[in-house]
């Protein structure tokens, strides 16, 4: 094999692993982040569920319920106890649960954090999902 | 060295490319991190940046539209023809032209390659590698432009609590189509104020020009 055969195999190989690279954002952490909000809330909770929330949620659903969130967050009406499915994408990921909500997480300093919950899809493919809970 | 430089100084384009490239990667890093910020989202380093689909489409939408340009000029001016350009054959040279003007098979002469001179489809082969190759690597940077962008625009979409698109999906979107079409129609109007500005005007020297004294009228002839 010639040395520009080499070189050209070496560089479609790289485009390659560089584009599978691309969509490959880990969705582990996540899935584990998601189930964490839900089985704290499935067991009254309230501190460990709040623990799993970004900081914009937090305090948006503070301002919503007008009450500290470990007491705000068990009056939400989430749906399931394990996770069924996730997708991510950089640093942002949709997590589905066993109930039919959609979890919406993002990557933070700390791992991943919730920023909506209780979410399901509104009509219309562009439309935000309505959610329980959205930062 | 000296004689190296001077028979391969346009190749000193590859190395301004890479140069290039990292300001790019280094400049799309600090705006991605930036408008993390702006939302409490997480900044990410230079190594995971250079991985990932918001760097792959940025790069990938402007090659993708750049060697289209040359595949669809390689192919155009076999048939297309202006007068007065020095981008034109002749206005009698139109199409592909016959094996002695091409130096094919019993025309070659000594210093041509193995495959224009073997025939049968080696040559056929050979007499359109250069549309085949650039042509290749535009639908193969699309291609990628297409994956990496769905990607980086679904990350969008999840921020705002919107569903993912599926692939299929995504090469209908909008998103798709601006990235594509915008890169586009620069690449075409820069091919077309080419062929025609360089009717009239002229850069001495330049093998893309005509001779500075040469007539609007002359086509095919560069110097």
């Amino acid at each position: 094999m010639g040395a520009k055969r080499k070189w050209v195999l070496v560089l479609v190989a790289g485009v390659g692993f560089a584009l599978a690279g691309c969509g490959a954002t880990d969705s582990e952490g996540a899935r584990d982040a998601a189930e964490r909000l839900y089985v704290a809330y499935s067991d009254d909770d309230g501190a460990a569920a709040c623990d799993t929330l970004s900081d914009d949620t937090r305090e948006q659903l503070v301002k919503d319920e007008q009450k500290p969130c470990p007491e705000a967050v068990l009056e939400l009406d989430l749906s399931g106890t394990a996770t069924v499915g996730a997708e991510a994408y950089v640093t942002e990921a949709k997590v589905e649960t066993d109930g039919g909500d959609s979890v919406f997480l993002e990557e933070t300093g700390d791992g991943w954090r919730v920023t909506a919950a209780g979410c399901r899809p509104a009509p219309g493919r562009e439309a935000p999902y309505d959610c329980e809970v959205d930062s | 060295m000296k004689r190296f430089l001077r028979d391969n100084s346009l190749a000193i384009f590859l190395a301004i490319f890479l140069l290039a490239l990292g300001f790019q990667s280094l400049a799309g890093w600090q705006d991605f991190n930036n408008s993390q910020l702006r939302h409490d989202g997480e900044s990410i380093g230079y190594g995971r940046y250079l991985l990932s689909s918001e760097f792959g489409v940025a790069m990938l939408e402007n090659w993708q539209s750049e060697y289209l340009q040359f595949a669809l000029y390689i192919t155009a001016t076999v048939w297309f023809l202006q007068r007065g350009s020095p981008e034109s054959k002749e206005l009698d040279k139109a199409g592909g032209e016959s094996d002695e003007q091409q130096k094919i098979g019993r025309h070659a002469d000594e210093d041509s390659p193995l495959w224009a001179r073997v025939g049968g489809l080696r040559t056929r082969v050979y007499s359109n590698s250069l549309l085949i190759v650039m042509g290749g690597i535009w639908l193969l940077s699309w291609l990628g432009q297409s994956i990496t962008g769905r990607v980086a625009y679904n990350g969008e979409r999840l921020e705002h609590h919107q569903a993912g698109l599926d692939y299929v999906q995504y090469l209908g979107s909008a998103d798709f189509w601006e990235r594509t079409l915008q890169n586009w129609q620069s690449e075409f109007l820069a091919v077309g104020s080419m062929a025609i500005l360089a009717v009239y005007l002229r850069q001495r020297g330049s093998p893309e020009s005509k001779p500075v004294g040469e007539g609007h009228g002359h086509t095919g002839v560069t110097g």
